[in-house]
């Protein structure tokens, strides 16, 4: 049974824990793959030119950290989510913010721009915030922003992207269509330190952003009514985790395609273990949904030897069952009571 | 067909009927075609040749018979003359009725990922659809071979083979005595994909003096880890991925630890001529030695 | 009809409606209701289905907005207050609150303490003991750690009532506080509120289906008739058989209780065979 209560100290102890955790996920995750690397040559003197350091640096640890980082925009987002609509089965895609920001990137990439090079996330991003203006204006009627309408318009954005998708798939030429299924498909492909950091820093506002109404949030949990008369501001507080939310998911597509179920499960889990406090659950689902996702990607690149799987691959292989299991058992409570 | 005299008024039209729908019938199953039978061997060669594969279509136009050709892929660009022909589709997925719109009595077909039902299309038809593979060298002379017979021209069909072999002998010679060197073919760059062993690029990799660092990799086309190329250090990487040249350098940008990028021998070319089981394979070759051993180059090639 | 505070009450009232008309739509469904309650002073609020008792509650609760008139708390109009002040001085307990998620019934209370927090709502030891001691003075006290979706209707009632209680607020507006509760914790929550109005000068409304509870607790009584005020006072003034009967549409009998000389209220109920001199079983339920 857990605490009654949120302490001060309880959220530092547990977010300490995640840390640590976080901290020995990403150096084990660099330390394992199809090669063998040595991690003592690599450090040694001399060592910065050889081939351990070389795989360990600049091929394993930007895409681990960059994994972390990305693990952690989801799972927050789905957090913040899940509770501005209510819904704990909420996963941070129905937002439609990824399907736009997929439609741009594919656009780009068959348009003739390299897999590698950064126009792809680049305008990836920009089709995000372009489809967070649409769904955003779509989902206010009267001056005020439906949880209801942001779905809808949410599943219209993902419907409509899956066609344009297909549509760009049918002409590009085959080498561009493999090269688009590569990327929608989720990969944590870099080498870029910079990406990463940029992403980080994005990632890190983001979730001091959504923190600042995790309290407004958990009041929301009483319905719209139950939270105006304790004194919350509702719709200043939907836009604002609207707005959050999206912009972290769309940072986290444009620079790795989809990946599915991270902004499910982990918020999810984590809510039956730590409970619906977000003042908890939020700071907790970001630094768990980047010890998934390095554990996630680490196998997507182990398991085939010496190719590798579309991360996003091992999402949906995990997160498939789950995510019936978790509807099969809601469902159970919902009608046995 | 004469009739039974004294019959009926209504027994001629209705005989008459009959007459007209067993013709209609037989023509039909004819194709609506001058009355020959499907799949015979044509006594004289084809007059009008589609070929499907840009490949193919090269070896037609190779072997002197590019007048035949009334119809090609959409990705069929060379020789310059088959640009300006009518296109029937893709090579992945030709449209069988742009085929029919050229009324070919030859198609030649390259197996590939998408074209099988069209094919199949095409044979129910009454088309003649002959198919050349395109795997490795020995699929080359064979498939050349093939065509030619097809074309009625045999005997040009074996000095294009004895012409393109001697090409590829010429590279070998080129780089004959120098130390191999371990060769990266980059075909994609995210996702990484290399040319394995068991391919034709393997095969001209090998004549042009290189040591393919993915031979032991069973699949064609394998998807790599970028630490599996580190860890297999090649000492030149061609970059014949479909991408841009910048783009093939900044995916080893930071990798000093191999040889191929601490040297800059980081080579792009055309996959055209690479990818194409046709006949310009010796300048790939060409282009493949000069990439993996550039002094063997440096003096003036030799006249002729 | 506007009514004014009981004479003597002698202080401005807590909170105030006058002319209040609302309407969803074209369908209207509250004309010309004014109410005014003082600190202390508990106030109960009749009617039929649908004579608007639940909207006449959000309109001083600052939910929706009238279409004429205005409602004062405190003297000023609500749309004056900023939003987490209001919230220190006005609480709500709704019909059938719930939850989307499973927050601890401590949790559930101590949410009453958030417009007197900072943003991120941190409870003090202050705080849990406000929250607490609410949550002790409605029996729920030892239900601490339980999941509020796993309490019955009458405790979850119990535990969102602690909630606005914790909100130490000067008006608290009752929406149907009872229907999930038994006799007991019936009586109990409103010697609970009548305590508070006593010792804290908590101006209450409270809507009540129940007419004996309403002339049992309540200082005064509104009974509304299709949006509009039927009769205003004490719950001797108000509950005459008649306007019973015309409101309710029920024919009633009003007897003197004989221990508070307070208005019992007994539907007659439908004439049947039945032994004379018997009273109808359903009176009892």
């Amino acid at each position: 049974m857990r605490p009654a209560h949120l302490t001060v100290r309880r959220l530092a102890l547990t977010c300490a824990v995640l840390l640590v955790l976080l901290a020995a996920s990403v150096a084990a995750a660099t330390l394992i793959g199809p090669v063998r690397a040595s991690l003592v040559a690599a450090l040694a003197p001399g060592g910065a030119a050889t081939a351990d350091h070389a795989i360990l640096f600049r091929a394993r640890l930007p895409r681990v950290l960059l994994g972390a980082v990305v693990g952690a925009s989801l799972a927050g987002a789905g957090a913040a989510l899940q509770a501005l609509l209510g819904n704990a089965l909420a996963d941070p895609h129905l937002l439609g913010v990824s399907a736009g920001a997929a439609v741009a990137g594919v656009v780009v990439l068959v348009a003739g721009a390299d897999p590698v090079s950064p126009l792809v996330p680049l305008a990836a991003f920009l089709g995000a915030l372009g489809t967070v203006a649409v769904v955003f204006l779509a989902a206010r009627a009267g001056g005020r922003t439906s949880p209801h309408a942001i779905l809808l318009v949410g599943v219209v954005c993902n419907a409509l992207a899956a066609s344009a998708i297909m549509l760009v798939n049918a002409i590009a030429s085959y080498t561009q269509a493999q090269g688009v299924l590569f990327w929608i498909m989720g990969s944590l492909s870099s080498q870029s330190y910079a990406l990463v950091a940029l992403v980080a820093l994005y990632a890190l506002a983001g979730a001091a952003w959504l923190s600042c109404h995790a309290h407004a949030l958990n009041l929301l949990a009483a319905g719209e009514e139950g939270a105006r008369t304790l004194g919350v501001d509702v719709e200043r507080t939907r836009r604002a985790v609207f707005l959050g939310a999206s912009l972290l998911v769309g940072a986290a597509v444009s620079v790795s395609g989809m990946i599915n179920f991270v902004g499910l499960i982990v918020p999810h889990l984590l809510r039956l273990v730590l409970g619906p406090d977000l003042r908890l659950l939020l700071p907790a689902s970001f630094l768990g949904g980047a010890v998934f996702l390095v554990w996630a990607d680490t196998l997507a690149r182990t398991v085939l030897g010496a190719s590798e799987l579309p991360v996003g691959v091992v999402t949906a292989f995990l997160g498939g069952p789950f995510f019936l299991w978790l509807l099969r058992r809601s469902l159970r409570r919902a009608s046995g009571g | 067909m004469p009739l039974r005299p004294a019959a009926q008024a209504h027994d001629v039209p209705r005989a008459a009927a009959r007459l007209t729908a067993l013709v209609l019938l037989a023509a039909a199953a004819c194709g609506g075609g001058p009355a020959e039978p499907p799949r015979a061997i044509a006594a004289r060669a084809p007059a009008r040749v589609v070929p499907l594969a840009p490949s193919v279509t090269e070896i037609v136009f190779a072997l002197g018979e590019g007048a035949r050709v009334v119809g090609v892929c959409g990705q069929c660009d060379w020789p310059e003359e088959a640009t300006r022909l009518p296109r029937v589709g893709g090579y992945l997925a030709p449209s069988v009725e742009a085929v029919f719109a050229v009324a070919p009595d030859l198609v030649l077909a390259v197996p590939s990922p998408g074209n099988r039902e069209a094919v199949r299309a095409l044979e129910r038809a009454g088309i003649r659809v002959v198919v050349v593979r395109d795997r490795t060298l020995d699929d080359l002379w064979a498939g050349m071979r093939t065509v030619a017979e097809a074309l009625g021209v045999p005997a040009r069909g074996e000095a294009l083979v004895a012409r393109v072999r001697a090409g590829l002998e010429a590279v070998r010679v080129r780089v004959a005595g120098r130390t191999r060197r371990r060769v990266l073919l980059l075909v994609g760059h995210r996702p990484l994909i290399v040319a394995g062993g068991g391919t034709l690029q393997g095969e001209l990799l090998a004549i042009a003096g290189g040591d393919n660092v993915a031979a032991d990799v069973a699949e064609a086309f394998p998807q790599l880890a970028i630490e599996t190329v580190v860890d297999r250090a090649p000492e030149v990487i061609v970059d014949a991925a479909m991408g841009t040249e910048a783009g093939g350098r900044a995916l080893f940008a930071d990798l000093a630890s191999v040889p191929a990028v601490a040297s800059g021998r980081i080579v792009a070319l055309s996959p055209d001529a690479l990818f194409r089981a046709g006949p310009r394979v010796a300048e790939a070759a060409a282009a493949l030695a000069h990439a993996i051993h550039p002094e063997a180059f440096d003096t003036a090639p030799a006249p002729g | 009809m506007t009514a004014p505070p009981a004479a003597g009450a002698g202080s401005s009232p807590a909170i105030e409606a006058a002319d209040l008309a609302f309407a969803y739509g074209a369908r209207e469904v509250l004309a010309g209701v004014g109410l005014a309650v003082a600190p202390g002073e508990l106030v109960g609020v009749v009617g039929p289905n649908g004579s608007g008792k639940s909207t006449l509650v959000r309109l001083l609760a600052g939910l929706a907005v009238p279409r004429t008139g205005e409602v004062r708390l405190e003297g000023r109009p609500l749309a004056a207050w900023p939003r987490r002040e209001r919230a220190c001085r006005l609480a709500l307990v709704p019909q059938d609150p719930r939850l989307d998620f499973a927050f601890t019934v401590l949790e559930v209370a101590l949410m009453g303490r958030a417009p007197h927090l900072a943003s991120l709502g941190f409870a003090g030891a202050r705080d849990l003991a406000i929250a607490r001691e609410a949550l002790a003075r409605l029996e729920v006290g030892h239900l601490e750690h339980r999941s509020v979706d796993a309490l019955s209707g009458g405790e979850r009632q119990r535990v969102f009532l602690a909630r606005a209680l914790a909100q130490e607020p000067a008006v608290l507006l009752l929406d149907e506080p009872t229907t999930h509760l038994d006799l007991r914790h019936q009586t109990g929550l409103h010697d609970l509120v009548r305590a508070r109005c006593a010792e804290r000068g908590l101006a209450v409304v409270s809507v009540l289906h129940d007419l004996n509870l309403a002339a049992a607790f309540c200082d005064r009584v509104l009974v509304l008739e299709r949006g509009r005020a039927a009769a205003v006072g004490t719950p001797a003034e108000v509950f005459r058989p008649d306007l019973l009967a015309r409101v309710f549409d029920a024919p009633v009998h009003v007897e003197r209780h004989p221990l508070t000389g307070l208005p019992v209220v007994l539907p007659r109920g439908t004439p049947g065979p039945r032994v004379r001199g018997t009273p109808a079983p359903h009176t009892w339920r």
